[in-house]
């Protein structure tokens, strides 16, 4: 079966590095949702993919299975984002700073948005959301901006987190409900 | 078809949504829907919902803007992914067989670089032109950023306009102060960059200017749908991406160097002049051509030639594994509405629908056979 990323990696390695761009455009959106979705900060999670591409090109010699290099950087960008976890000085490494919070807007109150207030209402509501996701289980959190962030099906997340697909199921689940408890009590 | 309860509704409701559903159970659960309140009272809310997630990660900073800064990024590095001519990578890249390449060391081991000057030289050489073009561009930068402003004030160009029909679509847009404001409306005008998210059961209608005058290009997008403008898109070059969802175009005729693209998370369309449906669902772009050519080719097309689309090719289909001919299904059914009601207003507003003989008015209820799509571009 014809292989879009055996090709890639293997034009790559015989000498046309700027095949790579192409692999970063194709991966750079899963890649930032899984670092998002582990340091559940959009500026930390830039510079960590970024790192993850540079060492992704730096050894792609090493990959022995060319046709998963979609897998082989899924696990780069986990283990740095890992890394970054455990070298934060925070104690609460998951905080969502008002900058991030300001840039991704979301909500109900997007709707209609023209006079201040509801300028102030949309801001609000995108905070909520962003902090409602942030207090999610890690691996939940993943799970949900795999899938809402990148738009992957059950399947691919099932691939990318090495998981299985029922327990991706249950994982969305569990945090969509959780989400709709925080972010609108009255409904759950 | 298979007949669903509510208790079986709500337990696929969300696999549905997610289009985690085989092609029989999405007919049987769209039927459901069509006939009960309260499930379609759920769909909507647990839609609304997905889509509220969906709107919090729009404009994370990854897609292409992350793409050119790694460009940097690499040049910052010594990575330079410029074509190599003798199979190894550029500068410090690794070699064909995984050692580093480093021209920093091996000039400074050898007297000559490759251009057989002498490394003083080529340094001296470098770090002038490098002065020279930093000088220039103080220079330079602010005179025409002064003229700029004096002569040309910033002013937003319209690219054309859009209208709802039976709702709202939400536009998204960079506002004078460089913040992303996004608006609920019925209808407004198109501008470089702007995103158009169409919900469920709303068609909006896409009027672009072109580039010979009297002649306008006209798009329907049908919710659940999403269409990015590409913030260097203009009458004579322009080019979106359907992040999901489907359209259907009836676009003027281009002339030498105009051209007018549509891509997809995996497919582009280049359009000659001509009439097309696209649509872009779990990884598979399909796009049906009534009139006139189109190119289709995957995004990042390599090993893979494009195909010239015709209105007798059929619909061609591409995923990641396959493009061609998709014999399977009838041509352009999978993008019009369930259900199509009488025509509610004259069809010269819609040129689309009138010239295929239909009139593709939004349905009265939601397009259950579409159900929310997850997936982004």
């Amino acid at each position: 079966m014809y292989s879009e990323d055996l090709e890639y990696v293997q034009r790559i390695l015989a000498g046309e590095s700027e095949l790579f761009e192409s692999l970063v455009r194709k991966y750079n959106r899963m890649a930032g949702a899984i670092a998002f979705g582990i340091v559940g900060d959009f500026h930390a999670a830039e510079d960590i993919v970024q790192e993850a591409f540079l060492k992704a090109f730096r050894v792609l010699n090493t990959l022995r299975d060319p046709d998963k290099f979609k897998s082989w950087l899924a696990g780069i960008v986990r283990s740095k984002s890992l890394d970054a976890l455990r070298r934060r000085p925070s104690q609460k490494p998951l905080e969502i700073s008002r900058d991030v919070a300001d840039r991704f807007p979301g909500g109900e109150a997007l709707r209609f948005s023209s006079t201040a207030e509801d300028e102030h209402l949309r801001e609000e509501s995108r905070r909520k959301v962003l902090e409602a996701i942030e207090e999610l289980p890690q691996e939940d959190r993943v799970v949900v901006v795999l899938k809402h962030m990148e738009g992957l099906s059950y399947k691919e997340i099932a691939e990318i987190t090495g998981s299985t697909i029922g327990a991706i199921e249950s994982r969305l689940f569990r945090a969509r409900q959780a989400l709709r408890k925080r972010l609108d009590p009255s409904k759950t | 078809m298979k007949s669903f309860s509510c208790n079986q509704v709500g337990r696929d409701l969300w696999r549905y949504i997610d289009r985690e559903l085989a092609a029989t159970d999405v007919s049987g659960i769209s039927a459901h829907l069509r006939h009960c309140d309260r499930c379609r009272g759920l769909y909507h809310e647990r839609a609304r919902e997905a889509s509220q997630y969906r709107m919090t990660f729009l404009e994370s900073p990854f897609g292409e803007h992350f793409v050119n800064k790694f460009r940097k990024r690499m040049k910052q590095e010594g990575l330079s992914s410029g074509p190599s001519r003798n199979g190894s990578l550029r500068g410090n890249d690794l070699t064909k067989d995984g050692q580093w390449n480093d021209d920093t060391s091996s000039v400074a081991d050898g007297t000559s670089s490759t251009l057989g000057l002498p490394v003083d030289s080529v340094f001296t050489r470098r770090r002038f032109r490098r002065a020279a073009t930093v000088a220039a561009m103080l220079f330079l930068i602010p005179t025409v950023v002064v003229i700029g402003i004096v002569f040309n004030p910033p002013r937003k160009i319209s690219l054309g306009s859009f209208e709802a029909e039976e709702g709202f679509v939400t536009k998204g847009g960079i506002g004078s102060d460089g913040e992303l404001i996004f608006q609920t409306v019925a209808d407004g005008s198109l501008t470089p960059g702007c995103v158009l998210t169409v919900p469920q059961g709303v068609v909006a209608r896409l009027a672009l200017r072109s580039p010979a005058p009297g002649e306008t290009t006209a798009i329907s997008l049908s919710g659940p749908a999403e269409l990015q403008l590409s913030k260097d898109a203009g009458p004579k070059a322009f080019d979106a991406v359907l992040k999901y969802g489907s359209l259907e175009a009836s676009v003027a005729p281009r002339r030498e160097g105009e051209t007018f693209e549509i891509v997809t998370a995996n497919a582009r369309a280049t359009v000659v002049g001509t009439r097309f449906a696209l649509e872009f669902h779990d990884g598979v772009t399909r796009l049906d051509v009534w009139r006139g050519e189109v190119r289709f080719q995957a995004r990042e097309a390599f090993g893979r030639a494009g195909v010239r689309v015709t209105r007798d090719s059929g619909p061609f289909r591409l995923s990641e594994d396959s493009v061609g001919p998709e014999p399977d299904l009838p041509s352009t059914s999978a993008l019009e509405p369930p259900e199509v009601e009488e025509s509610s207003g004259p069809a010269a507003a819609d040129p689309v629908g009138a010239q295929r003989g239909k009139t593709p008015a939004p349905p009265s209820a939601p397009d259950l056979d579409n159900p929310v799509s997850g997936r982004g571009g």
